[in-house]
């Protein structure tokens, strides 16, 4: 690979416009929907946030739907996915390899989209202080492509993250999300991306809108929503010029039956 | 960049076809506000929404009669670059419609649609910003990238004098979808020019 891709290792703190790139290469994911799931791993659950997988997929529901979606100038939409299993390690190990600046950890990829665990820490290596919330790293790329992203909360017995109100805990999510689909962090204090929270955070920022749409920009067709001309649903560009021809042809051929009008200009 | 040329290429369709009338009837210079995405983006850090931020635009738009009460408008125009809070990031938009004016004496609904582009740009680098306990070094974007929207317009607007009117749009985003549905609204003044 010709580029050198610098894949950062963001964290949230609790006291968690310009926006900024995760990453080195602007990965971005290849597909304009991108589920975001609740990992189980084996033997362990979320033990100490205070909501089980199954809340969380709630909450993640309401985080994308809240924030991301609704940013009108980007074709990327997230959705909630479904609880799933996974082994172990998820719920234990460190994201990134110890000793590097931020290597993922290979037995973490995830296969495809974004996934979120609750994460013990048992080596102390992903969660340096209680406040740190949750950590996110895309950790399967191909190319200039993002496969998967994982997203660790900070599910020691010390978290500050359970304390946290149900609105907190939607913002603090949709934050994480933002960094697993390509985004870095804001100066801003009333953005999303801001690196620790605010108290009243109900909208995205002007940088997160602009961010989302650096990355994903919105590329609607010419024929009034109802063709999609731009390309399949897996993201492919692939305009049907033709449709747009014939339509400008069209509403030619109708202006030039208007000619026999009385006119009346302006002056 | 992503590819433009399509609707650049029907915009141009349009133009033609307004020409195809064998008339140019008033051209004219629109100078106002944009108010983007009114109520949609948090502005500081107790929830406050937006309403309406300076953004100054120029467009220039044709008036052409199809009866005497019915005009088309193609129009063009774009809002002046903007740094923002931070001046890394460079941001403006452009908009290519096709109105359609419906007047009664000084009075005229607006009604069309087209396309608004939202060119994003930054020149590269990094940003140092707080990372968790510490800070790192952020990788800032390189190069402009557009997003492309197809808007439809509703307004109004009013003839003070022969040269001189007012109009007020409302950009509508996405209206079939509520999810990312957004309002941006327009103010301008237009001097025209008469026929050319």
């Amino acid at each position: 690979m010709k580029t050198l891709i610098t894949i950062f290792f963001i964290i949230l703190i609790q006291s968690a416009e310009a926006f900024t790139l995760n990453n080195s290469a602007t990965l971005t994911f290849n597909k304009n929907e991108v589920k975001v799931n609740i990992g189980a791993p084996a033997g362990r659950s979320c033990q100490n946030l205070g909501v089980d997988e199954n809340e969380l997929l709630s909450i993640v529901s309401d985080a994308v739907d809240q924030y991301w979606n609704r940013a009108p100038t980007s074709r990327l939409k997230l959705r909630a996915g479904s609880v799933k299993s996974v082994t172990a390690a998820f719920g234990t190990d460190e994201i990134c390899v110890q000793g590097t600046s931020c290597t993922p950890n290979s037995a973490l990829a995830v296969d495809s989209d974004i996934l979120i665990v609750c994460n013990g820490d048992t080596n102390n290596l992903n969660f340096s202080t209680p406040g740190v919330l949750a950590i996110t790293v895309p950790n399967n790329i191909s190319g200039k492509s993002i496969l998967g992203s994982l997203i660790m909360i900070n599910d020691k017995g010390t978290n500050q993250f359970k304390y946290k109100s149900r609105d907190e805990k939607i913002s603090i999510i949709a934050h994480e999300i933002g960094h697993a689909f390509g985004l870095g962090h804001s100066p801003v204090k009333d953005s999303l991306m801001y690196y620790a929270t605010v108290n009243m955070r109900k909208f995205l920022g002007a940088d997160d809108i602009d961010g989302i749409s650096y990355l994903y920009p919105k590329q609607q067709p010419v024929t009034c929503g109802s063709v999609d001309t731009t390309g399949d649903s897996t993201g492919n560009k692939n305009p049907n010029t033709w449709l747009g021809l014939l339509i400008g042809f069209i509403f030619i051929a109708l202006v030039n039956q208007l000619r026999y009008l009385k006119l009346r200009p302006r002056f | 960049m992503q590819n433009t040329k399509y609707p650049i290429v029907l915009l141009i369709l349009c133009f033609f076809s307004s020409m195809a009338l064998g008339y140019t009837y008033d051209a004219s210079l629109s100078v106002g506000n944009l108010c983007e995405y009114i109520g949609k983006i948090q502005t500081d850090e107790n929830g406050a929404t937006n309403s309406c931020e300076f953004n100054p635009y120029l467009s220039a738009s044709m008036e052409v009669p199809l009866t005497n009460q019915f005009f088309v408008s193609p129009e063009a125009g774009f809002s002046f670059p903007k740094k923002g809070r931070d001046e890394n990031i460079s941001k403006m938009s452009l908009f290519l419609l096709a109105n359609t004016k419906y007047k009664w004496n000084f009075f005229y609904l607006i009604g069309g649609a087209g396309f608004y582009f939202t060119r994003i740009s930054a020149g590269g680098g990094t940003e140092e910003l707080n990372n968790g306990n510490s800070t790192s070094a952020f990788p800032l974007p390189e190069g402009a990238v557009y997003s492309r929207n197809f808007i439809l317009n509703a307004g109004l607007g009013f003839d003070f004098a022969k040269n001189v009117s007012a109009d007020l749009h409302t950009y509508i985003f996405n209206l079939l979808k509520s999810e990312d549905r957004a309002f941006s609204i327009l103010v301008n003044g237009t001097y025209h020019f008469g026929e050319l």
